[in-house]
């Protein structure tokens, strides 16, 4: 039996993670709503040029692993409004496949973060790259994901960065999860462009010419989750 | 439940207080074991406490403010196991009191099984409570599923329930079920929310405001998870 990834020391009931099964029954995230206690960083998953995203550790009433994403410039003033929108729209929607995120801040200097759930995975063409995944399973995991794209374009919301980065498997497991959904257009300076479902369709016909053909099948990669754009 | 119990004032607040502690005895026997308490002393001990809570009806007396029967419980026996010692005179094995058909022999081969008795007797209280409330949750989950006619289906994603790492391919899963790989998914999906919703009625039985039902689940969150 494996150890829970969220609750290491956990207790199992019937084989599962006693403390994953309670989580089940607890009430959705209010909007906006602080986890309760600190968080500690852990380790950096990565970083771009507009971006960092951490693994931290929430030290509130149930010690967990969370993802924190932080951008490196300023929030747009209605950062707020915009986060809470979101939110709102990605926990009616509450595709399997796609984590809502629990809260958002804004650091003395005006740089946005928002903490979400982590799920541990490797990023899909890396997966596929390294032999872990065939071309055909990592395509029919893109269709899917294309097609629960296509249904957030019908509920007003346009994902925005779709790189291989923010497609992320999980180790065993056959489910991907489709990171930082709307995060674009959160942080988008106001009168900036916003993302369209065009720049999705193309992201996603990027990918899946890249799993049809990868480049190599390597060795592991080295990283073991991630997920920015 | 815990309301029916605290504020009816017929026969039917004694149906509740009594089907209460049906339910949610084996903790305080865990509890006394683990608080160095002999077997046949902590079952003298937890046959007597409830003997005298349902003749009192004590759960009248409860702090408001507390709102949970788990604590309530814990505390009202952290308290009565204090004055039977001090008695050491007291009727015990029921006597004159109502005895209980509780099964002290699972109680104690539960309690064995247990491997973590480095835990403190609160500790074990707590979780055994919480694998009480889950075991009822997935009871009520699989009758709902059966009497729906998707029992053999429900079976064989109750596994599915939380990601434990080992599990099979949902494509063999859906070759087994004659489903297709997303009805699978979907299937998981809705399972879980169902027994989330589940859950959440079960807690709720043990606590007097609804409000209070998230701080429950945290806190026994907390239990389990260390």
């Amino acid at each position: 039996m494996l150890m829970c990834i969220r609750h290491p020391g956990a207790a199992r009931h019937r084989g599962h993670c006693a403390a994953c099964l309670l989580e089940e029954a607890l009430a959705p995230t209010p909007p906006l709503a602080q986890p309760d206690g600190t968080i500690t960083i852990h380790v950096p998953l990565g970083r771009t040029v507009s971006s960092s995203v951490f693994l931290v550790r929430g030290d509130g009433p149930v010690v967990r692993l969370l993802r924190l994403k932080t951008w490196h410039a300023a929030a747009p003033e209605d950062f707020t409004e915009r986060f809470e929108r979101l939110q709102r729209q990605l926990s009616e929607w509450h595709h399997e496949a796609i984590p809502v995120p629990l809260a958002a801040s804004v650091d003395a200097a005006g740089r946005p973060s928002v903490l979400s759930e982590f799920h541990q995975g490797v990023p899909i063409v890396d997966r596929v790259e390294a032999g872990g995944l065939a071309p055909a399973e990592a395509e029919a995991c893109l269709t899917r994901l294309l097609a629960a794209t296509h249904d957030g374009h019908e509920r007003g919301l346009v994902h925005g960065s779709i790189v291989s980065g923010n497609i992320i498997v999980a180790a065993r497991c056959t489910l991907a999860y489709l990171l930082d959904f709307g995060h674009a257009a959160l942080v988008a300076p106001e009168g900036a462009d916003a993302p369209t479902a065009s720049d999705d369709y193309a992201g996603f016909d990027r990918l899946i010419r890249a799993v049809r053909t990868p480049a190599s099948a390597g060795p592991h990669p080295s990283v073991t989750s991630c997920g920015f754009s | 439940m815990v309301n029916a119990a605290a504020h009816l004032s017929d026969a039917r607040a004694a149906a509740a207080l009594d089907e209460l502690c049906r339910i949610y005895w084996p903790p305080l026997y865990s509890y006394l074991r683990r608080r160095g308490h002999a077997a046949d002393e902590a079952q003298d001990l937890t046959q007597g406490f409830f003997a005298r809570l349902l003749e009192r009806r004590d759960f009248r007396a409860a702090d408001p403010a507390r709102g949970r029967f788990r604590g309530f419980l814990l505390t009202s026996l952290k308290r009565y196991a204090i004055n039977e010692h001090e008695r050491a005179t007291t009727v015990r094995r029921g006597g004159r009191h109502v005895r209980l058909p509780l099964d002290f022999e699972e109680a104690e081969r539960a309690y064995a099984l247990d491997g973590r008795h480095e835990d403190s007797p609160d500790r074990i209280f707590d979780r055994k409570w919480a694998g009480i409330a889950i075991d009822r949750a997935l009871q009520r989950l699989r009758h709902e599923c059966d009497e729906a006619g998707k029992g053999r289906v429900t079976e064989r994603l109750l596994p599915f329930l939380t990601d434990t790492g080992d599990l099979p391919a949902y494509r063999d899963v859906a070759a087994d079920l004659g489903l297709t790989e997303g009805a699978v998914k979907v299937a998981v999906h809705r399972l879980r929310q169902r027994f989330g919703a589940t859950l959440r009625l079960e807690i709720g039985e043990t606590v007097v405001a609804q409000d209070d039902i998230d701080n429950e689940m945290r806190e026994l969150i907390r239990a389990v998870s260390s």
